[in-house]
């Protein structure tokens, strides 16, 4: 198993460099000089060449390209990604915070969208066809075709303002998690519901299903034979799914006014801060990755075919 | 079109294709449509209710509410079509050139896919909204950015597969120029996958692109589009609620049509997905394809 | 007194209300192997899952299936478990899938076992060992710490026949079991069959659309078509002077590909079975 991890990582690593170089190159993308932006935040009245010239050599940036992408890496390395341009603070002391929050948020949300998904999956596989199983399916594609935001809007609307019941912004209380998670489990549960339900009937009409029960298994025991089995697809599926709502909770954080990385997210790119941008997609990046691994790991660590292969 | 006669037994499969349809041609025709000019402030008529001559209203400028909402499907729906069209063709390209010459030039384009399809594809749209600037062009590149690689994929695979085909090889030895037999065998073979992977992010990307309007990331402000109407309707969203309802409705039409049409020509066009369990793996495919769907909506 | 007897046997698809197989009716005595013939589709499968009542759910039968006196078309799901495996048991096509794919063989073999008999651990584990000896696996005990998907289906195949003879059902099932197999597994496995019948005293129900199969081990065959059993007689009988036209095309296409291969391989018998 050890030994596994190590290759997973191992393989993923080549990635994170080529994806950290992206990053950083995308910078370079930019139509606007960093260091107009940095004079325009600091509230320079008039921006002269030399200025911008020797804002570019405070910013290190008449360097050339890869020596400064190195500095940077190892720099990140040590969770320095530099000075906000906008507020000047460093970025991490925005981020850190900023990605606390929304992995509270995250963490959650996934929570009850796994118990949700997988207790409904199963119900309606055994319930194949019924009317129960059907409902459930109409309601989630319904769920899964509309905007997250515009859910969040209604929701606000009628829990918050008509039924003055939860909070509609912030997270001071228990309370206030209430409508974000649950239009992100709305959004999402619909989804991963989905494949656990065709995982479960896959296994269902396995012949090992159909032995079993040749051989007298009880139901009951097939049953959670068959759960064993499609919950190996679930692990890999729920891994991923955790950088995808971690990264996916900008609109909802938006309207909640949850003060997270979205909410940053979308002020820095509004502002231009481009290290908080560089430093946000690296950051995800890297937890897609590391969530990609864990989730591997997860489900070689339950299927004996998988472990084997490596 | 036997496909198009297969789609069409299924009744609500012939439904969606009738609102996507239809969408897109008024979308097209919006001037001979719309009922007013769309960005036609008329302040005496703020927040005004349904009228005769306004269907739907009027919003907190005055303007009308159906005009914007038929002017909207054009960034809404019908840019998003030609970005999904241009990362088609990009990607296509990518993925013939892989294909047909393979050796290093494969091997480098697919671990620049394999980066791209294991990157999450809303980081993506940010980071690149985020270093060129808010924008509906923006957006738009990054969805060509975004999506090239899955169809490149697919193109690969067919032209190896095509590559290796009997007839491709006669063709080879009676000296016609197989490239142009390839060519045509490969857009068949390739149709069914590229319009699944096609019609499944189709759904995603119209929220996705509705979704960072509602930010104020996409489209600039005057302009009617679906996210940005409720953007602008969500200063008042206490108040008076119902603006947000015809753009809402608007994407959750659109997008269940499309995502309707998504299924059942998934349906037809590999029918033991719909019928039997046993071909798990592609379904599992299938589904972590989906999941893709919900990316940043 | 016939061990098994199936009287009216009528199994149709519950949603669309389709007749699978309208009428059949068989019987099978002691130590007796029947086969049962027809292409695929001609509702061998159906019939014979229809014994143990194992067709999905969608799947509606009637009839009686008296097995030493006792109609399971009367019991209660609950009430026909004890049989399932116990007194008929099951051979399936591919071993490959018949396994549990995250469990090791003999955790699920010992599983089953423990269903039906109360013996002690090591009791198990030495009636496994025997029988899975018998059959031609050696090594057994690697064999069952084995994972499904790490043995071969010929493999498998054997091992769902030492269960069946540690389980000593009255009946046992054999759906198509060597279509699966290469032919050199295949006619291990059908040797494996031949044996099995010298050695416990179950009758067997063998399915199959490879005459050449059939005709080494059964003594009685049906021949099926459409849900309809179109023919019965003994195997030799059959062989020879089919009546019904189906039987006789079915023999002489089976005729036709074996004297073909047999020209080929320049007259040698290599693969008689």
């Amino acid at each position: 198993m050890a030994l596994y991890t190590l290759k997973r990582v191992g393989a993923l690593t080549p990635l994170l460099v080529v994806i950290s170089f992206l990053t950083f190159v995308l910078n370079g993308l930019s139509p606007m000089d960093p260091a107009e932006v940095v004079l325009h935040a600091q509230g320079v009245p008039t921006i002269t060449d030399e200025l911008i010239a020797a804002t570019r050599a405070e910013l290190g940036m008449d360097r050339p390209l890869l020596i400064r992408y190195g500095d940077w890496l190892l720099a990140s390395l040590q969770l320095d990604f530099g000075d906000s341009f906008i507020t000047g603070k460093p970025v991490w002391s925005l981020l850190g915070p900023a990605l606390l929050n929304t992995m509270k948020l995250t963490l959650v949300s996934s929570l009850f969208i796994v118990v949700l998904s997988i207790a409904l999956g199963v119900v309606c596989a055994l319930k194949e066809g019924k009317w129960l199983d059907l409902s459930v399916r109409g309601v989630s594609f319904l769920l899964t075709s509309m905007p997250a935001y515009w859910l969040a809007a209604l929701m606000v609307w009628y829990f918050a303002v008509k039924l003055d019941l939860l909070p509609t912004s912030g997270m001071d209380t228990a309370g206030s998690y209430v409508l974000p998670v649950a239009v992100i489990v709305i959004g999402y549960a619909g989804i991963y519901f989905r494949v656990i339900r065709s995982s479960m009937l896959s296994n269902l009409n396995e012949d090992y299903v159909l032995y079993g029960r040749a051989c007298g298994m009880s139901e009951r025991k097939l049953t959670l034979y068959v759960l064993r089995n499609s919950l190996q697809v679930a692990v890999s599926v729920f891994g991923l799914a955790i950088p995808i709502i971690l990264g996916s909770t900008v609109v909802v954080e938006n309207i909640f006014a949850w003060p997270g990385l979205g909410t940053l997210t979308v002020n820095s790119i509004l502002g231009r801060d481009f290290p908080v941008i560089q430093a946000y997609v690296l950051v995800l990046a890297v937890a897609f990755v590391l969530f990609n691994t864990v989730s591997d790991v997860m489900n070689a660590a339950m299927n004996p075919r998988l472990r084997k292969e490596l | 079109m036997k496909l198009l006669e297969k789609l069409m037994k299924d009744r609500l499969a012939a439904a969606s294709l009738a609102v996507v349809a239809a969408t897109l041609l008024i979308g097209l025709c919006a001037p001979l449509v719309a009922p007013h000019p769309p960005n036609e402030a008329n302040m005496e008529l703020r927040f005004a209710g349904a009228s005769w001559t306004y269907w739907l209203g009027n919003d907190h400028l005055g303007r009308c509410i159906l005009s914007r909402l038929i002017y909207g499907i054009r960034p809404s729906v019908l840019w998003v079509l030609a970005a999904l069209g241009a990362a088609a063709c990009f990607g296509a390209a990518l993925g013939f050139i892989a294909g047909y010459f393979r050796g290093r030039i494969d091997a480098v384009l697919m671990r620049i896919c394999d980066v791209m399809l294991s990157f999450p594809g809303y980081v993506m749209t940010l980071a690149i909204v985020g270093m060129l600037g808010a924008g509906l062009t923006n957006i738009l590149l990054a969805f060509v950015v975004m999506k090239w690689a899955w169809f490149a994929r697919v193109i690969r695979t067919t032209v190896m597969q095509y590559a290796d085909a009997d007839y491709v090889k006669f063709a080879k030895v009676l000296g016609i120029g197989h490239l142009g037999i390839m060519k045509r065998h490969i857009a068949l073979a390739a149709l069914p996958e590229i319009s699944v992977i096609a019609s499944s992010s189709f759904g995603s990307m119209i929220l996705q692109i509705s979704g960072l309007s509602f930010l104020g990331l996409g489209i600039e402000a005057p302009h009617a589009e679906w996210g940005m109407m409720m953007n602008e309707a969500r200063s008042v969203m206490f108040t008076r609620p119902e603006l947000m309802l015809a753009p809402g409705l608007a994407i959750i039409v659109v997008v269940s049509a499309v995502n309707f049409l998504s299924d059942a020509l998934q349906k037809v066009l590999d029918p033991k997905l719909a019928v039997s369990g046993k071909r798990a793996s592609v379904r599992i495919g299938g589904m972590l394809r989906g999941l893709r769907k919900k990316e940043a909506a | 007194m016939s061990l098994l007897e199936v009287e009216h046997l009528r199994i149709w698809d519950g949603r669309t209300g389709v007749v699978l197989v309208p009428d059949s009716s068989f019987r099978l005595s002691q130590g007796e192997c029947l086969a049962i013939v027809g292409e695929s589709g001609s509702g061998k499968s159906l019939t014979c899952r229809a014994l143990m009542r194992l067709n999905r759910s969608g799947i509606r039968q009637s009839g009686r299936i008296i097995l030493n006196g006792v109609d399971l078309a009367k019991l209660s799901d609950k009430e026909l478990r004890p049989y399932r495996g116990r007194r008929m048991c099951m051979i399936m096509q591919n071993g490959m899938r018949a396994f549990d794919p995250s469990r090791p063989v003999g955790a699920y073999l010992l599983e089953v076992l423990s269903i039906h008999y109360d013996w002690s651990r090591s009791e198990m584990n030495t009636k496994l060992s025997a029988a899975m000896t018998s059959v031609g696996l050696q090594d057994p005990s690697a064999v069952m710490g084995r994972y499904p998907h790490e043995l071969s289906g010929g493999m498998l195949q054997r091992v769902m026949i030492a269960l069946a003879i540690v389980l000593e059902p009255d009946v046992i099932i054999a759906d198509e079991p060597t279509t699966a197999l290469d032919a050199v597994t295949q006619y291990e496995v059908v040797e494996q069959f031949v044996q099995l019948r010298g050695r416990i005293g179950s009758a067997i129900v063998f399915v199959s659309h490879d005459l050449g199969v059939v005709r080494r081990i059964a003594d009685e065959v049906l021949v099926m078509k459409e849900g309809v059993i179109v023919e019965r007689g003994k195997t030799s009988q059959l062989f020879t002077d089919g009546s019904h036209p189906y039987t006789r095309y079915l023999v002489s296409s089976k005729e036709a590909i074996r004297s073909h291969y047999l020209q080929l391989m320049g007259g040698t018998d290599v693969a008689e079975g």
